[in-house]
């Protein structure tokens, strides 16, 4: 189902939550912050004052995004393919690679839509896959 | 000297107890990492992270995420490191 809101449908949401200090259990692994977080994910988590709670809301936006799709975790090849980075005026921005790029692309997804946020213990993403009303809906 | 099924346990097990925060005594084969011990996918995203690191291998979320038990997970890696 989809619903048109002036010429964009959305063709999926999704949602996460995240508890920050089970992200700061994990960050103390390399490996872990390596095959989980691209290259600019890692530039900007280490520049934060807490990077426990940018990684936590980044990675809350991964699951969001791929949610959107209607894929679980374990149907995701790499979790680098999805890229989440601040676009300028604190507003982040999705990038997709790999089989997620090529599935957004059969499925005529114009746009990932993405918003994060967090208190002291949880993150939280959610996310939005939207198209061109009469295309793919 | 340890068979590899027991070196691939230890590294598991060593694995899910630091990120679990549980002791390795605490843990059992039967023991089941989301059911018992509340794993979500950033932990097995981390227990999977060390696991490729240190055994050399190359692990599947998928196939990982599938099985429930300590034991379970450790068949798959011990397949996985004959094949």
């Amino acid at each position: 189902m989809s619903h048109r809101l002036q010429g964009t449908v959305v063709l999926g949401i999704g949602t996460d939550v995240l508890s920050v200090q089970r992200m700061r259990s994990c960050i103390d692994s390399p490996a872990f912050v390596n095959n989980t977080f691209t290259e600019a994910e890692v530039e900007m988590g280490v520049s934060r004052g807490d990077p426990a709670a940018y990684y936590a809301k980044v990675f809350a936006g991964k699951e969001a995004v791929f949610k959107c799709f209607g894929m679980e975790a374990d149907a995701l090849r790499s979790w680098t393919e999805i890229e989440i980075v601040d676009g300028g005026q604190g507003q982040p921005v999705v990038r997709l690679r790999g089989q997620l790029e090529a599935l957004a692309e059969a499925r005529e997804v114009r746009e990932v839509l993405i918003s994060l946020s967090y208190d002291t213990d949880y993150a939280v993403g959610f996310a939005m896959l939207t198209g061109e009303a009469g295309h793919g809906d | 000297m340890a068979s590899v099924r027991d070196q691939i346990g230890e590294v598991l097990y060593n694995a899910v107890s630091v990120a679990m925060n549980k002791p390795v005594a605490d843990l059992a084969d039967s023991t089941q990492l989301v059911a018992d011990l509340g794993a979500k996918s950033a932990n097995l995203v981390r227990i999977i992270s060390v696991i490729e690191d240190e055994l050399e291998l190359d692990v599947s979320y998928q196939e990982f995420s599938r099985r429930k038990t300590l034991g379970d997970i450790i068949d798959y890696l011990v397949e996985l490191d004959e094949s």
